[in-house]
């Protein structure tokens, strides 16, 4: 009979308890907006590359622009957390606001950087840098670092900083930067050309040249096969290498002959009156609007020419793409291109060609196939930013959506387009 | 270098501190296994042992006439996790926390009089966290350990049969080990600004900091007891606070390499003022050598041990059965600062860290029940809810606390007339919580702000006890 008693209290004490336990304060801090991709590939998204990438818009990056990137659209789309090396302030430089005076954001020039918003994420997920080439995939410290190099990478290589990410899913796009510099400034030379005429070239106007194919193809796959040893990544898109001679930067020399209106205000844009040397109609060459700053700066005679030093070196050499020129970027970029469609389907990767949509918005006359000079907002058309060579926000969304398609028929997942 | 020592200096010193403040807020009352079996709610209705002279320095006259020793050792494991967000939950850290073993003794005199003597020695605080070398708050603590042993004296004196009185000196002696990574991230620029904001990422680890210290401490400890009619007894205790202070706690530090980072452009390399790509490495060792600041040197600091109060009641039911109830209330408000003063190339980043902790309430129910029938077994049971006293924007590393559900449960089983064993077990349960693995630099900071992922904490403690009686 006691023992029945005892029992009972203990019983009773432990029906107490445990009420006494659940009437206790449960409650605990939620956890924050939990990511949930669409598909469980997207866990970790990392985009290697370079300015396109990063966000790099009208001659300048800031945090705006970095949030306009396709990387950073295609993440959202995608479901998954994705940080950004966001940067401080205006921007690194800010970009350009005003095409005609060259105006940038707040007054500043291109000289001034704002560094990085240290409160930002330890692990990144863009990790593209502006003016990055395919050997600055593995490489931490090459001829193209700039400040931003350090301000995204920290003295890593974007493979390493990649990789602190533990990607599942993984976009490159590089190697534009490989030809964009020549293009611009119409050097169609190698880098590592034995002509010395070429090398002063090179030199004089600060370009590195062409990467020779061999070596592109052994950088780029360094780093693709880096990026993969990890070993975690489950798939991805390599996307191709833009043909720079279709860049709006580049437009028709011809057009300067044949619009006297452009010619007008092109000659306003380089400080005086253009003189024309007859031998640009039909030739089919390609003139860098970029010669009109040097021009108006008195670095380069006020003249056009598109044949190579006439009427004297370097005229019609410099910031002109003839034909032959054009065929030489044509050949290499073919190559790269080649080679990273190959590697795409060697490991399963989607291959994505971002000369179609170039082709597409320059053929629906999108992109105009010169530049309204006068033009204070968009010179290259609402596609492209007041540098004649950056995507504007219109265009990476639209790159967004063609990779989402692309992703989607490869991985059979249902990524929702941006609309 | 155009850089100088920043924070982790700063931080490495806090460890210290804050470790020991915050090891104290999970004080798991692990003295005695009666007093564990009954989840500490033994200061109405004190356990019959010497460790009432820590549950009740009164009690010391309800305990059988003659001699009275009590002790042991209790072993506590601690486990958990740290979720960072950046994760997305896919990844934890887990800590390597070996396993304490904290010991407790009490002896107890009582004569034919009025009052009794005695004498205990325990650790009522003590902690240790370890974590592995991947966590991403190893920049806070990467390994923190306490221990701080108490040494009471005590008399007890019956004021009249039902009520009695007691307390006495405490005697402390505390002593500190801890070490953390350095964050290249956070060392600041003569340019202005840290290395953050040239592209270094937290959680850049270029050294680790290495803090061993001891201090002493004096206090109070004094209690009452009353027993009302044959049922019902009451009783309360107050324990003073003691103030510690580490006034030669030595400092060292290691260098580690940054894993070949460099500085790869010149306008960066600029601000710093070595060529581009220049090692990181080469430019950190000298920090580490005679004129650079990571040299060994000299710390202070001060931690305050907080006070205790414990009130409870105890009711003997007609069966048998005593059942208790506590409220205890440890006073953490004063861990609202805590000073840290670097005594040697690093005196510039002496600071006060940010703690802001609160006085936070323990709500404490047992049971014992002696089985006459079955050798005299005597079965124990507890519950308690402890609420913490660490804010939202206070969860860290070194100790992610939280509010805590302890079920406590053992026997106590006679070995003869004299002796006595005990076992208890106490099972420590929470919910887990929001934390950070970074530090507090402003009070303006919230735990939105700081928080960067979820803590999760249990515990398993198993106390044994000899009881011997002369």
């Amino acid at each position: 009979m006691t023992s029945t008693k005892v029992r009972a209290g203990i019983l009773g004490l432990a029906a107490v308890t445990l009420a006494v336990a659940a009437c206790t304060d449960d409650s605990v801090d939620i956890f924050p907006p939990k990511h949930t991709p669409v598909s469980p590939i997207f866990a970790s998204y990392v985009s290697l590359g370079n300015s396109i990438t990063a966000g790099y818009q009208s001659g300048g990056i800031n945090d705006s622009t970095q949030r306009e990137s396709y990387a950073q659209l295609l993440a959202k789309q995608m479901g998954t957390q994705f940080n950004y090396p966001s940067l401080k302030g205006l921007g690194c430089p800010p970009p350009i606001d005003t095409f005609t005076t060259q105006h940038r954001l707040g007054g500043k020039t291109s000289g001034d950087c704002s560094l990085r918003d240290s409160t930002q994420f330890a692990i990144i997920n863009n990790v593209a840098v502006p003016g990055a080439s395919s050997i600055d995939l593995t490489a931490a410290s090459t001829y193209d670092a700039n400040v931003l190099t350090s301000l995204f990478l920290g003295g890593k290589s974007q493979v390493q900083k990649a990789l602190d990410a533990q990607p599942t899913f993984a976009t490159v796009w590089m190697g534009n930067n490989d030809v964009l510099d020549a293009a611009a400034k119409g050097l169609a030379y190698l880098s590592n050309t034995g002509n010395a005429g070429e090398k002063a070239l090179l030199t004089q106007f600060a370009s590195p040249g062409i990467t020779p194919p061999a070596t592109f193809i052994a950088n780029y796959r360094t780093g693709i096969n880096q990026l993969k040893s990890q070993g975690k990544l489950q798939g991805g898109v390599l996307i191709g290498v833009v043909n720079v001679t279709g860049i709006p930067l580049l437009f028709p020399a011809e057009s300067l002959y044949t619009d006297t209106t452009f010619k007008r205000k092109f000659d306003t844009a380089a400080g005086g009156t253009v003189t024309l040397v007859p031998n640009c109609t039909g030739s089919g060459a390609l003139l860098s609007f970029a010669v009109a700053g040097l021009m108006r700066s008195g670095t380069l005679p006020r003249v056009v020419s598109c044949m190579k030093n006439i009427p004297a070196a370097p005229i019609g050499d410099v910031f002109v793409l003839d034909t032959a020129d054009q065929r030489i970027f044509n050949t290499n970029i073919t190559a790269y291109n080649a080679y990273i469609k190959a590697k795409a389907d060697s490991i399963g990767f989607a291959y994505f060609d971002p000369n179609a949509a170039l082709a597409q918005l320059k053929g629906a006359k999108l992109i105009p196939a010169y530049p309204d000079i006068f033009s204070p907002k968009a010179p290259f058309g609402a596609y492209i930013s007041l540098d004649g060579i950056h995507p504007a926000g219109p265009a990476h969304k639209l790159i967004a959506n063609s990779l989402i398609t692309l992703i989607n028929a490869k991985y059979q997942t249902s990524i929702p387009a941006i609309q | 270098m155009r850089f100088r020592l920043g924070r982790s200096l700063a931080l490495l010193t806090v460890i210290a501190a804050p470790a020991a403040l915050r090891a104290q807020g999970f004080g798991l009352n692990e003295i005695g296994s009666c007093a564990v079996s009954r989840a500490s709610a033994t200061t109405g209705a004190p356990c019959n042992d010497a460790s009432a002279l820590f549950w009740n320095p009164a009690a010391g006259t309800r305990l059988d006439r003659g001699i009275t020793v009590y002790g042991g050792l209790a072993s506590i494991g601690v486990r958990g996790d740290f979720t960072p967000d950046f994760t997305n939950g896919a990844r934890y850290y887990r800590p390597n926390i070996p396993t304490a073993f904290p010991p407790h003794l009490f002896v107890n005199w009582r004569g034919a009089g009025r009052y009794a003597a005695g004498l205990g020695v325990y650790v009522p605080y003590g902690l240790t966290s370890q974590w592995r070398d991947d966590f991403p708050g190893r920049f806070s603590a990467l390994r923190a350990s306490i221990a701080t042993v108490y040494v009471q004296p005590n008399l007890s004196i019956d004021l009249t049969p039902n009520w009695a009185i007691g307390g006495g000196p405490i005697f402390g002696n505390s002593t500190v080990q801890l070490s953390q990574s350095l964050d290249l991230s956070q060392q600041k620029l003569t340019t202005g600004g840290t290395f953050a904001d040239l592209g270094i990422a937290p959680g850049t680890e270029f050294g680790r900091a290495y803090l061993k210290g001891s201090a002493r401490g004096y206090g109070f400890h004094v209690g009452v007891h009353g027993k009302i009619g044959n049922s019902l007894q009451v009783g309360a205790r107050f324990m003073s606070s003691m103030a510690f202070e580490y006034d030669d706690a030595n400092a060292r530090f290691m260098q580690l390499s940054t894993g070949g980072l460099v500085v790869p452009d010149a306008t960066i390399a600029g601000r710093i003022g070595v060529p581009k790509g220049t090692p990181y490495d080469y430019i950190l060792a000298t920090q580490f050598r005679a004129g650079g600041a990571l040299v060994e040197q000299k710390v202070k600091t001060t931690i305050t041990h907080p006070g205790q109060v414990q009130v409870g009641v105890g009711y003997t039911a007609p069966t048998g059965t005593l059942l208790s109830a506590d409220w205890g209330y440890i006073l953490w408000s004063k861990f609202d600062a805590l000073p840290v003063n670097f005594q040697g190339p690093a005196s510039a980043s002496s600071r006060t860290l940010i703690e802001d902790y609160h006085n936070s309430s323990s709500y404490r129910f047992g049971a014992e029940q002696r089985f006459a029938r079955y050798w005299d077994i005597t079965g124990r049971l507890g519950f308690s809810y402890t609420q913490t006293p660490a804010p939202d924007e206070t969860v860290t590393p070194l100790l992610p606390d939280m509010d805590r559900r302890n079920f406590g449960a053992g026997i106590g089983l006679p070995l003869g007339p004299r002796y006595t064993v005990d076992l208890g077990y106490l099972h420590v349960d929470t919910q887990g919580r929001r934390g950070r693995t970074g530090e507090r630099t402003s009070l303006s900071q919230t735990a939105a702000q700081l928080n960067n992922g979820f803590y999760r904490l249990n515990a398993d403690i198993v106390s044994l006890s000899l009881k011997a009686h002369f």
